[in-house]
């Protein structure tokens, strides 16, 4: 399902426009990332959980070569689904 | 941080954003997942623009084994769901450390490069309160700022245990950072604006320090609590001054406290310092700016004085001058000692390896039961020099050899005897 998709599914849904909505769903992720900046989570019921979790600074070696690399630290977005969400996602690929 | 937001919070921030209202936009919220949901379902893929993928997965079943009893176990094909966020928010999310770059650790000096950047560490975990305190003297020269940070090098001797010093000073440098606000606060209400923002400017001038060495440095400053909320928004700069406020105001005491483990001249330094603020009160935007000035000052004090790490005692000598001078900048190093030195105690490492020599570095970033455990399986191969020895992670090195090649040698039968693989020699500082 691509964008496209997405938004004629969210607009039949909500019966809003495309256009409408568009720019609702384009700012989503961004809102979302400011607003966590005061916090670590973000829940959306029954879907799963938005985290930023920091990622800690490490020494990779590149195998062919054997150099040493320090590969800084990051924050990163993850996203632990729901219970619910994982169960109906193991149905859906058992019944194929 | 620490805080749990639900959906409802997302979508009001949503609506403020774009317009609307708040109840459209949760609907609107709560559909977008609804929809993800069946799209995952259907299609196993869902793109949405502005904020990522979402994929099912399908994990095959595979063989393993126990860990509880050896046993060989089946586990069975699941599907898991996967989020790939948008280029463009794993920006946003990283912004914070948007400025660290990998870098190559040549294979004479690893252990060498390491050690710089902790160093710097412990630095750069100060220049944000060093700023902080150089608010009340908006005119102090430049040139005294720079012994500050002098000062502030040789206060890492921790350096010798970087492992140390990358937890400790973390915990520490909160109580050190809320001691000058409470000296600000009290007396000069104009200040607690002041006493954030050196977190945002600490941040801003960081990109035109490219140094390699440099960088790294905020590496730790950021994760600090109230660094990461701080910086990337320059707008809470009230809320966060606010919140520091509180924890500061019903403990005052510290201010005597902090620098009391230090020396007792300090002491004195710092109770004239904390009257000293009273006086100067009305400085408003100045204060900002000079702010801004020294945030920048420091940042270029700190990239001119790494190179002269080593010459610590003339920093010190220096920084004596210094206090003389100016007062104010004595509590800021009062400030800073204590925080650096219990760091220099409490990870002081046991097995310290004088300088010039070479020891095998056998594993890193063991935990301190393995790395034991590992230690007594080589003492029973007939190795007995092995020892824990702490700086960026516990490592287990061996032996204390005078030149590279007996080291070599040594490195040489570990590997063929003990059947150590992957093991290097380095060099102690």
């Amino acid at each position: 399902m691509n964008n496209k998709e997405f938004l004629q599914a969210l607009s039949a849904r909500t019966g809003m426009t495309q256009k409408e909505l568009s720019p609702l769903t384009e700012r989503f992720g961004s809102v979302m990332v400011e607003t966590m900046e005061e916090a670590d989570t973000v829940n959306a019921q029954g879907f799963g959980v938005f985290e930023v979790r920091k990622r800690m600074e490490r020494i990779s070696v590149r195998p062919d070569t054997g150099e040493r690399f320090l590969v800084p630290p990051k924050l990163a977005l993850v996203f632990k689904p729901a219970e619910t969400l994982k169960d109906k996602a193991n149905q859906s690929t058992v019944t194929e | 941080m620490n805080s749990r937001l639900l959906l409802t919070d997302i979508s009001n921030a949503l609506a403020a954003d774009r317009g609307v209202s708040k109840r459209k936009a949760e609907m609107v919220a709560r559909a977008m997942f609804d929809v993800i949901e069946e799209g995952l379902l259907r299609d196993q893929v869902v793109k949405v623009k502005g904020l990522g993928t979402f994929k099912l997965i399908v994990v095959s079943a595979r063989e393993s084994v126990s860990v509880n009893t050896g046993k060989r176990i089946q586990i069975e094909s699941y599907t898991k769901v996967t989020f790939t966020p948008e280029k463009q928010i794993a920006e946003l999310v990283n912004r914070p450390f948007r400025d660290f770059e990998t870098v190559q650790l040549h294979a004479g000096t690893p252990l060498a490069e390491l050690e710089a950047v902790d160093k710097e560490q412990v630095v750069a975990a100060k220049p944000a309160h060093v700023v902080a305190e150089e608010v009340p003297a908006p005119l102090a020269p430049p040139v005294v700022e720079t012994p500050v940070v002098a000062e502030e090098i040789p206060a890492p001797p921790v350096v010798e245990t970087p492992a140390a010093t990358e937890e400790v000073p973390a915990p520490l440098a909160p109580p050190v950072a809320e001691t000058p606000v409470v000296i600000e606060e009290v007396p000069a209400p104009p200040a607690p604006p002041v006493v954030e923002t050196p977190v945002v400017t600490e941040e801003v001038p960081a990109p035109p320090a490219p140094p390699m060495v440099e960088t790294p440095v905020v590496t730790e400053e950021v994760p600090a609590p109230p660094a990461v909320p701080a910086a990337p928004k320059p707008a809470p700069v009230a809320d966060a001054s606010a919140s520091p406020a509180p924890p500061a105001a019903p403990k005052p005491a510290p201010v005597a406290d902090v620098p009391a483990p230090s020396a007792p001249k300090n002491m004195q330094a710092t109770n004239d310092v904390a009257e000293e603020p009273a006086k100067s009160k009305g400085w408003g935007k100045k204060a900002m700016l000079a702010v801004v000035c020294a945030a920048a000052i420091v940042l270029l004090a700190l990239i001119y004085y790494i190179p002269s790490q080593k010459s610590a005692t003339e920093g010190q000598q220096q920084t004596a001058t210094a206090q003389q001078t100016q007062p104010k900048q004595e509590q800021q190093i009062e400030a800073e000692t204590p925080a650096a030195s219990p760091a220099a105690e409490t990870g002081a490492t046991p097995a310290a390896t004088p300088a010039g020599h070479f020891y095998i570095n056998l594993a890193t970033g063991v935990t301190q039961e393995l790395g034991e455990n590992f230690i007594k399986q080589l003492q029973e191969k007939g190795f007995p020099d092995a020892r824990l020895q702490e700086d960026t992670y516990l490592r287990v090195v061996y032996g204390d050899f005078p030149d590279k090649a007996s080291a070599d040698a040594m490195l040489a039968r570990l590997k063929g005897e003990a059947g150590i693989k992957d093991a290097w020699v380095e060099e102690a500082k």
